[in-house]
């Protein structure tokens, strides 16, 4: 388990991460959300020891992260523009990550390198920036090591690659537990892999959660009524984030049980009534509106 | 940690990251050691054991491995560049990920301690210079061993080079790494080097040029590089390595100087280590990686630079009086100051507009750097009117350009001047007449400053604005060197100018103390020394036949010394010398042995000394004495009017307005007189018509005269009887002397002849030389 408390960092007149307490679960993978700046590489970088954070603590497994190497073989940071050694390989890169990581399993990474087809004796400068990507995601998985810090990881990735790498991060989470940490500033990307979100803005953390505790109280209800209906009255008594209404079909996005918002709508006798699935920025509109935010000037 | 995560697998991979910069220095040092040496050894192989030399083995051997050895030294600033500049690579290349945000999240996100990655940099960094010379030099003994030259003295020297090296890389490397930690972008890094290394020299120029500019008694002797290198060698690692190689020679000193090179180096790799530790992550790509130390970096630099400009400003504009001059003293202070903290603030902040940020601090800077020079031009801190009371005085040493005597004297610290000698040697006691001249001259350095920077402008200050209407006084301006050793055992040394002949009686005074002598002659430090005086050569311009003489050296020195201390003041001023004693010793140096020399002079009030020679069968003569002159030639360069005036005679002034008249034949009108008339100009020229002329005098009797009165031409700058016009008028003596045996000499061989330059004594030209002289000049009335 990663918890950071009451965690601050400063670049001069300028705080980055602004008192943060967050808690990652092992064997889940946490989505960290924000906008440019919001703070997520900052504090990715201090739960990878890079940075010491000005206040609070960082640990991992009960272990300090900075400058405990104890602690750092248990994760492998993949930063937002990973660094690649001059006019090497993959294959020198297997070899020096083999030194530090205990656990690197160079047979795993020649079959994952196949598997991407990526030339092991190849120069990595003359990679893409996709190819880096995967290499440093390759790099990641076959160090052995318990966590996963992606920053920005799936920017740049192609959407096949991108399920190809989603992929094995389920396999990995399945067979080892690994927990990977992933900073993103697009909600999109983390939709269909996170376990739990949190979500920065100007340092601070605005909330989070787990995504099925988010789900399992606010849906989203598509339904029509009869000119008669009584469905003004009837929608008072549920607690509506959003309503769109187009002729007689009303699109409704409210809080609560869904067989409570299902009984309720059924009192005004709908023509039509279905429930249907919400997606993460849905979720995330409804959650920070109740922080009392516009999660549209956060994130879009 | 696994072994496999060890120390060594790291050091392996990191090495593999930084081949470039072991090829490079393996290349180097293979041109060093693999092409240059290799085609020493075989020089030295080639030339000594050539048939004709005739060398046995081991004398074959020993001349190679000295030469050899000679040359690991001799290389040094070859050596010196390398370890210099791979310094400077290898600590900026080893530790460029510092400046680097992509290079740090990975180097400080691995599970690797940062202590263990810096370990792993500084070693390598050490390997990468230390690995490929010793491979060269290893080399070298393996090609030694085969040409059978091999021995331990090359063996020693060869190592002993290498850890001076080593040494010298060492301190370089650290510094550069210090500057790396300190810093946070690659341009600012290597600044930061130049920095490290060269501010404390830079200072110490920038303080000796105030004390220069603005202290008219400031002593600046020859010793001062070797000053400045003792001064700043443990605030600049440059000046550290230069002292090492200039200072160190093997000995016991050595070792302690080792000790304290590791004492050194271990606290510049604390320090670092320290500061890694310390360093922030984020600080990469910033121009300074430490907050606090921006301002400290910034005042060091801006205060000094500020002075220099104030400096610049004021040497152009001196000429023009005190308040101009001073004025822009400060004006520059005050602009390099502000300027250079601008551009720093701008550096730090990568942003022009922030330049006048730290308003407090930049005005601090500013008026420290114009505040500063003013000190020393008003010399607050009364540098010149140094004088300790008497009673605080435990010896003095006073020397005067006047009162020079002998060339240079060597000693197992190696050669040294006449000054330097004596001023490490004399401790005359007996001050008072030393006390009363430093009065008189101190008192005159006050005038002196008052009208160099407050009243002239040091242009304007002539030899009677010092010294009065010098018409009816006689004037030399003299230096005068005196050093204060007090109680409490501090030292203090100042120059001084003043006119000699006003202050003769007390140097009368000062030179027949015998404490005196024995210091200001370097001949008595002689025999003090463990030396090893090989033999005494002897040379007199009259009789240059020195014969097989079996001279015990160190006889004929301690007569010497007896004679010299016998000599009065007066019998120096009156006297002149008639030749000399060439003291041939041994010198025993790291690469070998080999002979030099020093010279004394020796004059005809030596008794002890010429009775010595005589008993030896040598008879050293004055110039009065010698029989072997048959003629004697008198060479003048110059027109009537020149002679007359370096004989002091009154130039009437139609004489030279006739030099512009129409009858005169200059030199350019020779050719036109030639192609009017035929033939050249009358030799009856015009009294200021420039001649070279040659008066030979044959007969006995104005020989003998002539002789009376002449000195040796060498030794016109010693202290004695010497004219000052000895470039017009040389006396030139051919001498013969029969050297053979009876046959010899019927056979025509056996007679030798040379010629030697004299000068005549001042103020003793006969008059018949000087009607001669005029006569042939073409003067009718003179």
């Amino acid at each position: 388990m990663i918890e950071a408390k009451n965690v601050s960092k400063s670049f001069g007149d300028i705080l980055a991460v602004d008192n943060v307490s967050v808690t990652i679960r092992e064997g889940s993978v946490f989505g960290m959300i924000g906008t440019n700046g919001a703070g997520k590489s900052t504090f990715l970088r201090m739960a990878a020891g890079v940075f010491r954070p000005d206040n609070g603590t960082i640990t991992l497994d009960d272990m300090p992260v900075y400058e405990n190497p104890a602690a750092k073989q248990e994760f492998f940071y993949i930063s937002d523009d990973q660094y690649f050694f001059a006019n090497t390989t993959p294959k020198e890169l297997m070899r020096y990550y083999s030194v530090v990581y205990p656990k690197f399993n160079k047979n795993r990474m020649r079959k994952m390198l196949a598997q991407f087809d990526l030339d092991e004796k190849r120069k990595v400068a003359t990679f893409s920036k996709g190819m880096k990507k995967q290499l440093s995601v390759i790099c990641g998985i076959c160090a052995g090591t318990k966590y996963l810090f992606c920053d920005e990881t799936f920017d740049g990735l192609d959407p096949v690659m991108r399920q190809a790498v989603k992929s094995i991060f389920a396999q990995e989470i399945e067979e080892r537990g690994l927990t990977p940490v992933i900073a993103s500033h697009n909600l999109r990307e983390l939709e269909d892999i996170c376990d739990h979100v949190g979500l920065l803005h100007r340092g601070g953390v605005l909330l989070s959660r787990e995504l099925e505790d988010m789900k399992v109280n606010i849906h989203k209800v598509q339904c029509a009524f009869k000119a008669d209906s009584n469905i003004e009255e009837v929608l008072q008594s549920i607690d509506v984030v959003k309503k769109e209404i187009r002729g007689s079909l009303y699109t409704i996005t409210a809080r609560g049980n869904a067989d409570d918002i299902r009984n309720q709508i059924q009192t005004a006798n709908p023509i039509f009534m279905e429930l249907l699935p919400l997606s993460l920025e849905e979720i995330f509109i409804s959650e920070t509106e109740v922080a009392g935010y516009d999660i549209k000037k956060l994130i879009f | 940690m696994t072994s496999r995560n060890s120390f060594f697998n790291l050091l392996k991979e990191d090495l593999h990251r930084r081949l470039w910069t072991l090829i490079l220095s393996s290349l180097v040092f293979f041109g060093t050691f693999g092409v240059a040496f290799t085609m020493i050894v075989q020089n030295y192989v080639g030339r000594y054991s050539r048939v004709n030399y005739g060398y046995t083995k081991a004398q074959f051997i020993e001349m190679v491995s000295s030469n050899l050895c000679e040359d690991f030294y001799s290389f040094f600033p070859w050596f010196m560049a390398v370890a210099i500049i791979g310094a400077i690579i290898c600590a900026m290349n080893g530790f460029a990920y510092l400046h680097s945000r992509k290079q740090m999240d990975f180097y400080h996100s691995l599970p690797v301690k940062r202590e263990k990655i810096f370990a792993v940099r500084l070693v390598n960094g050490v390997l990468i210079y230390a690995l490929p010379y010793l491979v060269g030099l290893l080399y070298t003994y393996v090609l030694c061993l085969i040409y059978g030259v091999m021995t331990w003295d090359i063996f020693f020297c060869g190592l002993f080079m290498f850890l001076i090296h080593l040494m010298g890389y060492l301190i370089m490397y650290l510094a550069g790494i210090l500057a790396m930690m300190l810093t946070g972008k690659l341009v600012i890094a290597f600044f930061g080097i130049c920095i490290v290394n060269l501010y404390a020299p830079a200072v110490y120029a920038l303080f000796w040029l105030l004390k220069d500019t603005f202290f008219i008694t400031a002593y600046n002797s020859g010793m001062d590089f070797d000053i400045a290198l003792s001064v700043t060698r443990w605030f600049s690692p440059f000046s550290y390595y230069f002292s090492l190689v200039n200072e160190i020679n093997g000995d016991g000193r050595f070792w302690l100087e080792f000790l304290a090179f590791l004492v050194f180096a271990a606290a510049l790799v604390a320090l670092n280590l320290w500061l890694y530790k310390k360093r922030a992550s984020e600080k990469a790509d910033t121009a300074m990686a430490f907050k606090a130390t921006e301002p400290v970096v910034r005042f060091m630099i801006a205060v000094p630079v500020g002075i220099l400009v104030g400096m610049l400003f004021f040497s152009i504009q001196y000429d023009y009086g005190f308040t101009t001059s001073v004025l822009w003293l400060v004006f520059g202070g005050l602009l390099g100051g502000f300027l250079c903290h601008g551009i720093i603030e701008a550096f730090y902040k990568g942003d022009i507009k922030k330049c006048l940020s730290h308003k407090v601090q930049m005005l601090v800077t500013m008026v420290l750097a114009a505040v500063i020079p003013v000190l020393f031009m008003f010399d607050v801190f009364g540098y010149d009117s140094y004088l300790p009371k008497k009673n605080q005085i435990k010896n003095m040493a006073v020397i005067s350009s006047e009162m020079r005597f002998g060339g240079s004297y060597y000693d197992e610290n190696g050669w040294i001047g006449p000054v330097d000698y004596a001023l490490e040697n004399m401790k005359v006691t007996n001050i008072d007449a030393m006390y009363e001249l430093a009065e008189i001259l101190t008192k005159d350095a006050g005038k002196h400053r008052a009208e160099r920077f407050f009243d002239y402008g040091y242009n304007y200050v002539t030899a009677e604005d010092i010294y009065g209407n010098s018409s009816e006084e006689r004037y030399n301006p003299t230096s005068f060197i005196i050093r204060y050793t007090l109680k409490d055992g501090s030292e203090t040394i100042r120059k001084y100018e003043y006119n000699y002949y006003a202050v003769m009686d007390l140097l009368e005074q000062i030179y027949n103390d015998n404490e005196y002598k024995s210091a200001v002659h370097p001949v008595f430090g002689l025999l003090k020394t463990n030396v090893n005086i090989k033999n005494i050569e002897i040379y007199s311009p009259v009789n240059i036949k020195a014969g097989n003489m079996q001279l015990n050296g160190k006889a004929v020195l301690e007569a010497y010394e007896e004679d010299l201390l016998a000599m009065t003041f007066d019998d120096l001023k009156n006297s002149a010398p008639i030749g000399e004693l060439t003291v041939v010793f041994t010198i025993e140096e790291e690469g070998g042995k080999y002979d030099d020399s020093t010279n004394f002079l020796v004059y005809p009030e030596m008794i002890r000394t010429l009775d010595l020679l005589r008993v030896s069968g040598y008879q050293m003569k004055g110039i009065a004495d010698a029989s072997n002159v048959n003629s004697i030639s008198i060479h003048y360069s110059g027109s009537q009017n020149d002679l007359k005036r370096i004989l002091g005679m009154e130039v009437p002034e139609e004489d030279v307005q006739n030099y512009y008249d129409e009858k005169s034949v200059g030199y350019e009108d020779y050719e036109i007189y030639y192609e009017k008339y035929g033939y050249y100009p009358p030799t009856v020229a015009s009294p200021e018509y420039y001649q070279d002329i040659v008066v030979e005098f044959t007969d006995p009797a104005e020989i003998a005269e002539i002789k009376k009165h002449l000195i040796y031409r060498s030794y016109g700058n010693e202290f004695g009887p010497f004219p000052t016009y000895e470039t017009f008028l040389n006396v030139e003596i051919y001498f013969e002397m029969q050297t053979g045996t009876y046959e010899e000499l019927l056979a025509g061989e056996g007679i030798i002849g040379w010629s030697e330059r004299f000068r005549f004594r001042e103020d003793e030209i006969p008059q018949f030389v000087i009607d001669r002289l005029f006569e042939q000049l073409g003067a009718e009335n003179y």
